[in-house]
């Protein structure tokens, strides 16, 4: 019998390198996620909750009770797939920004290179850029942002576009070093924005040209949002520093290091940023100075979601799916483990936070009792 | 689970992220330079089991003709007298079937550590990307590498491409058909063709699909193998499609050889010198000096050495091949150990 085993087992030992080698790639590939899912935040208008779903649609609910109002496909584009769907290809529009709406019209970007407005009235698509069927710019991550009737974003082909915000006209475009999944900020007539080509830019709104005589450079990529506040901009990079530059000239004021990637946008209150970071941990950051204030709130997993202020609440959400509120004392409450996993950023109305999961789960959290309810948006 | 599962990962995965995103920042940025070198190294640590797999195979291939006698001898109507004989001869003649798939084994998570650490840190979407920072470690250097560029070559590594699924294809075809031994049985014959084209249209069609950056490890890596199993077991299958051998057999046995053809013909000469020189150590050493045990060499076992023709060797006993060992085992003599072989 021994034998017998040793000899089927020899015979077949190619086919055992190929079950071995495909099965560890497949569960390996599955395990790390190889398909983009995409992981909108949401925006609340009137009562009227947008966000962009992982099927691909942007979905109006009703806010206070998650009753679906309306849904606009984005587009099935660039018909792809990959053996054991772990290729990096898609069928759906992954949609990773936040929308963002003004007066009719919601705009989103869309991971397929197409950024849409849709027409709240109408519910359908208004205008889409690029306008051709078959033309798309590369994957757009980060959110639009609309002021003085421009829509602005930022794109893998590592441009900034400004487009006409009723028509979708193109109107400028800056040219980075290399691509943008950061979703740009804007102060008075100045636009923000980061790149993988370690660089914070400062543009002209009207113009696109460049405000600063030179972009602020870091040693890492700078993929997340940054913050304006006081005249000073706030921006986290890959080489685990928060900066803080004066906003007229991009002159540096300080710098503070953590442990790992700041992939988040901080956020501000009372002369104290918050600022959530990869390595798990909050920091809590005198504004003017980068000082600690208080020592770091490890919350015990990485934080890659957007935190949102909630009254003097800061509300923060972990990889691992707690969701917690930080008061102005500087103590953690955990509010509720949601279970899921939470990379899309927070957003809140009328003292309730909205946490939207990696299972595609919409939440809403009331920050002072925690209670949770479910909208059903699968 | 989950701890074994993290040891994994720390142990395995997380290392060669790091050494491919440092190599990369001394290779002048090049994601694709640090592919290649974290393979050639990679396959270097993994030499010896390499080896060791590829002789084992070796082996048991030259005990195929006295399997078959065995066959045919016991056939259907005494299978426990053929599986005890067959016992009997792996036993007699030092091979174990299981040195063919333990070193296999022993390489397989190395192999898939490597395959994905390239994955990880070509991370094309967003979540790919914001998965990799839990992987790397506090260096500086790491944190300012990432991402790396994904461009070798005028390759894009985070994208399939045709061409080099075909290298891919090509490469492990050809691997395979050097290991391949030539079957007499009809059944055999069907099963070894199976085997020849079935992985590398497999992994070629995966190729087409998968970023390129994993196809160039696959290249790299089918290569080292070709080389190391030309030095250990020659051309094997690929040697009709060799033009110009040293025997002087081939179609181009007239011509001058070309520096290419010498270059080919410089490894098994190598190869050949120094298992005669082993040989003739070996007899030349007293047996009461104490050598043993010898290991098996590939070039007796391929037949390399001088040895006589199998039909007019001296019975040894014991019925089977004995060749295999050089030397069998000495009885002790006195009350000392065995030496160890110098």
């Amino acid at each position: 019998m021994w034998i017998k085993h040793n000899k089927v087992l020899l015979g077949k030992a190619w086919l055992l390198l190929v079950v071995l080698l495909l099965g560890g790639v497949t569960i390996f590939g599955c395990v790390s996620g190889g398909q983009p899912k995409g992981w909108s935040g949401g925006t609340i208008v009137n009562g009227t909750l947008f966000l962009g779903s992982m099927e691909g649609e942007l979905v109006a609910l009703n806010a206070s009770d998650g009753t679906r109002l309306w849904e606009v496909t984005l587009e099935t584009a660039r018909t792809g797939g990959g053996f054991f769907g772990c290729a990096p290809a898609f069928t759906l529009a992954p949609i990773y920004g936040t929308p963002v709406v003004d007066g009719d019209l919601v705009y989103v970007g869309g991971y397929n290179g197409k950024i849409y407005a849709i027409s709240w009235s109408k519910r359908a698509k208004e205008w889409k850029y690029p306008a051709g069927e078959d033309d798309y710019l590369q994957p757009i991550v980060g959110g639009p942002v609309v002021a003085g009737g421009k829509v602005y974003f930022g794109c893998s082909d590592g441009k900034v576009y400004a487009l006409d915000a009723d028509s979708g006209d193109w109107e400028w475009e800056f040219q980075t070093e290399d691509k943008i999944w950061s979703t740009p900020a804007i102060d008075g007539d100045t636009l923000y924005i980061g790149s993988f080509d370690k660089k914070l830019y400062a543009l002209d709104i009207i113009t696109g040209e460049e405000k600063w005589s030179e972009p602020f450079e870091t040693e890492g990529v700078i993929a997340s949002t940054p913050l304006v506040y006081d005249d000073t901009v706030y921006i986290g990079s890959f080489d685990r520093y928060l900066y803080a530059l004066n906003a007229t000239d991009g002159i540096r004021i300080w710098e503070f290091l953590a442990e790992n990637w700041f992939w988040t946008r901080p956020v501000a209150y009372n002369n104290v940023i918050y600022a959530p970071n990869l390595d798990g941990k909050v920091y809590i950051l005198n504004a003017e100075t980068g000082d600690e204030v208080v020592d770091a709130i490890d919350l015990g997993s990485p934080v890659s979601s957007s935190p949102v202020l909630v009254g003097n609440s800061i509300v923060v959400a972990t990889e691992e799916g707690v969701v917690y509120a930080i008061d102005t004392a500087n103590n953690e409450k955990k509010l509720v483990d949601l279970e899921e996993k939470i990379f899309a950023s927070l957003f809140a109305s009328d003292g309730v936070v909205y946490v939207h999961t990696d299972e595609d789960g919409l939440y809403a959290v009331e920050v002072q009792t925690g209670a949770t309810r479910e909208f059903n948006i699968r | 689970m989950g701890e074994l599962w993290n040891l994994i990962i720390s142990l395995t995965l997380q290392p060669m992220i790091n050494i491919l995103i440092v190599l990369s920042n001394w290779l002048f940025g090049s994601f694709g330079l640090a592919i290649i070198v974290l393979t050639i190294i990679v396959r270097g640590l993994m030499y010896p089991l390499t080896i060791k797999q590829l002789r084992a195979t070796k082996a048991m291939q030259s005990l195929q003709p006295k399997i078959a006698e065995l066959k045919k001898k016991y056939g259907k109507d005494n299978k426990d007298k053929l599986a005890k004989e067959q016992v009997r001869l792996y036993k007699e003649s030092g091979v174990s079937p299981a040195g063919c798939i333990l070193p296999m084994l022993v390489q397989m998570p190395v192999w898939i550590a490597l395959f994905w650490s390239i994955m990880k840190v070509l991370a094309v979407t967003p979540e790919q990307f914001l998965g990799l920072s839990q992987y790397l470690y506090s260096w500086s250097v790491v944190y300012s590498m990432v991402p790396l560029g994904s461009t070798f070559l005028g390759l894009n590594l985070a994208t399939g491409n045709f061409l080099v699924a075909i290298v891919v294809g090509g490469t492990m075809w050809a691997q395979q058909k050097m290991v391949i031994a030539p079957a007499v049985d009809p059944k055999q014959k069907a099963q070894s063709q199976m085997m020849l084209w079935t992985m590398p249209l497999m992994f070629g069609l995966l190729c087409l699909t998968f970023p390129s950056g994993l196809a160039l490890y696959w290249v790299v890596s089918n290569v080292i193998t070709i080389v190391i199993q030309y030095f250990v077991t020659g051309w094997g299958g690929l040697a009709g499609l060799i033009a110009w051998r040293p025997s002087g057999k081939g179609k181009l046995a007239g011509r001058r050889p070309s520096i290419i053809d010498k270059l080919i013909a410089w490894g098994p000469s190598i190869r050949d010198r120094k298992y005669k020189e082993r040989i003739a150590r070996v007899e030349e050493a007293p047996s009461a000096a104490g050598a043993d045990i010898v290991e098996v060499s590939s070039a007796q076992e391929e037949g390399l050495g001088d040895e006589e023709p199998r039909d007019k060797q001296q019975d040894r006993g014991g019925g089977y091949l004995t060749h295999l060992k050089a030397i069998r085992r000495q009885p002790r003599k006195g009350k000392g150990h065995r030496r160890k072989r110098r």
